[in-house]
């Protein structure tokens, strides 16, 4: 038995956004990581990391206030899948305090968060 | 400028007070990852396809008799027809032929989209195309309607638009198969480490299998119940698979999506139902996390609670009750679990417990004490079940 460990990482710098992006899920029912640093230069996906981080106001109720250490999450909570789709992917992003949940459908309503995503994820 | 790098970050979780585990982080790459699902309102799923008659024993079952298979005549029947209809390296003639003759395929071609459903390139009766995976696709979902409809007598006998779709080609390298609530769904893998999944019968039985428990019991997709749902969807997908082999339980290899990696992965295969987490050990896959035992259930938020790890559990528990019950799996722990799934009693919230209890009253129900016995066991060596059984 083991348990999962934050991988401590030095602060961003000043005018940069740390997000970790997890991708569990899928027929695979595999689990991936990734952290990327990005500027705070109000594009999408900084607009998205600053409302997951509660740094600017939440875009569904509920968002901002979820932190890592408490169940629940954002617009897609990770409470089971709301819809039909099986095996689809979930996602969970976190930047500073904040935490939020999105299946797959949760991602595509929300453009910033799917700009963010998509950064984060890139293949370098 | 954004630096990406994969770490293995991760925070531990709060839940009941159960056994935590690690989860894998495996570190291999993809270029492209799921971003959009069909964004425009379809209609209603249709009925089902594989709409459950009322509930019967097989012909030529009888209760208390664990040991004679249920309807063997008709499986004994059926030997030719598994043999010719093995999934890979058969053209395809129009599909297996079902009783009731409501075979209708369609398989669109999403173009590397995330569009779905596609363009439409091979319906019911048209010859093969020049691409495999839309072959693949339409071969194996006439494999596990064969086999449902064969076995379970699972299609409706009147055929009334039971079209049964997929799409492949979705999405750029995009590593994943979904059911989408109306029609099965493949990416082409990373062609790296998974080269797709339409090669593989027992994905395609799996996804399916989802379509047959939204109509069904349906089960919550999250923690215990969505482990179930998981673990039924492999159950069909193994059993597929045996069945166009023609596998006993103890021939068979009990493994999901056995074909779905590429040359030099160490991976069996995506799940071991007879040994969860020894299906994969891999630098770019990790290792197999999925438990085997209570003792080592996993509490997570991700993968909706951790449906695809813990479904090892159940899977191990069929696997266990199949190679008891002797012959072929879709015989009797087949019939025992379909019979469960199928039937409007079980609560979509079911957990472990309740629903090996279940398993236990229709083995009784159906083959008699010594196959209920057998249940139990199975489910008491997995640490689910515990009173009235010995120990393993």
């Amino acid at each position: 038995m083991s348990e999962d460990r934050a991988v401590s990482t030095p602060d961003p710098a000043p005018g940069m956004l740390e997000v970790t992006v997890s991708r569990s899920g899928g027929v695979a029912g595999m689990v991936r990581r990734w952290t990327a640093r990005i500027p705070d230069d109000g594009t999408p996906a900084a607009r998205a990391a600053r409302r997951i981080s509660g740094l600017a106001p939440a875009a569904h109720p509920g968002e901002a206030s979820r932190r890592p250490d408490r169940p629940g999450s954002g617009p897609s909570p990770g409470r089971g899948a709301r819809g039909r789709v099986r095996d689809a992917f979930q996602w969970t992003v976190t930047c500073g305090d904040g935490s939020a949940s999105y299946d797959e459908d949760g991602r595509r309503r929300d453009p910033d968060l799917d700009a963010l995503i998509d950064v984060i994820t890139r293949r370098p | 400028m954004t630096s990406a790098c994969e770490t293995s970050a991760g925070t531990e979780v709060p839940g009941p007070p159960v056994h935590r585990r690690h989860c894998i982080v495996p570190p291999y790459m993809l270029e492209q990852l799921s971003r959009h699902l069909p964004r425009q309102p379809e209609p209603p799923p249709p009925a089902s396809p594989f709409l459950p008659p009322p509930h019967r024993p097989p012909r030529g079952a009888e209760p208390g008799a664990p040991d004679r298979p249920a309807d063997a005549g008709r499986t004994r029947d059926l030997g030719q027809q598994v043999r010719e209809r093995r999934h890979r390296g058969i053209r395809p003639e129009g599909g297996v032929a079902t009783p009731g003759g409501t075979l209708d395929r369609n398989i669109s071609d999403a173009r590397g989209t995330q569009e779905l459903p596609g363009v439409v390139v091979r319906s019911e009766g048209a010859p093969p195309v020049a691409d495999t995976a839309v072959n693949e696709a339409y071969d194996g979902l006439g494999s596990v309607h064969g086999f449902l409809t064969e076995v379970f007598r699972q299609s409706s006998p009147d055929g009334l638009g039971r079209e049964l779709r997929a799409t492949v080609h979705y999405g750029h390298r995009y590593d994943n198969a979904f059911w989408d609530g109306r029609r099965l769904v493949f990416g082409d893998g990373d062609g790296e480490v998974l080269t797709g999944f339409t090669p593989s019968l027992s994905v395609i039985g799996h996804e399916l299998a989802h379509g047959l428990m939204q109509y069904a019991s349906d089960l919550d997709y999250q923690g215990q119940s969505g482990a179930l749902n998981e673990s039924f969807a492999d159950v069909v997908g193994a059993l597929v698979d045996q069945y166009v082999r023609g596998h006993t339980a103890d021939q068979a290899t009990w493994l999901i999506g056995a074909e779905v990696f590429g040359a030099g992965v160490r991976a069996r295969g995506l799940r071991s139902m007879s040994a969860p987490g020894t299906a994969y050990d891999d630098p770019r896959l990790g290792s197999d996390p999925q438990p085997e035992h209570m003792d080592r259930f996993i509490v997570t938020r991700e993968d909706y609670g951790g449906v695809h790890l813990n479904s090892g559990i159940p899977n191990r528990a069929f696997h266990l009750a199949a190679r008891s019950l002797g012959g072929h799996a879709w015989e009797r722990a087949g019939q025992v679990w379909f019979d469960v799934v199928t039937s409007q009693d079980l609560p979509r919230d079911v957990d472990f417990a309740g629903f090996a209890r279940a398993t236990v009253a229709a083995a009784q129900g159906r083959f008699g004490d010594e196959a209920a016995r057998i249940v139990r066991e199975s489910w008491a060596q997995v640490g689910v079940l515990t009173e009235g059984a010995s120990a393993p």
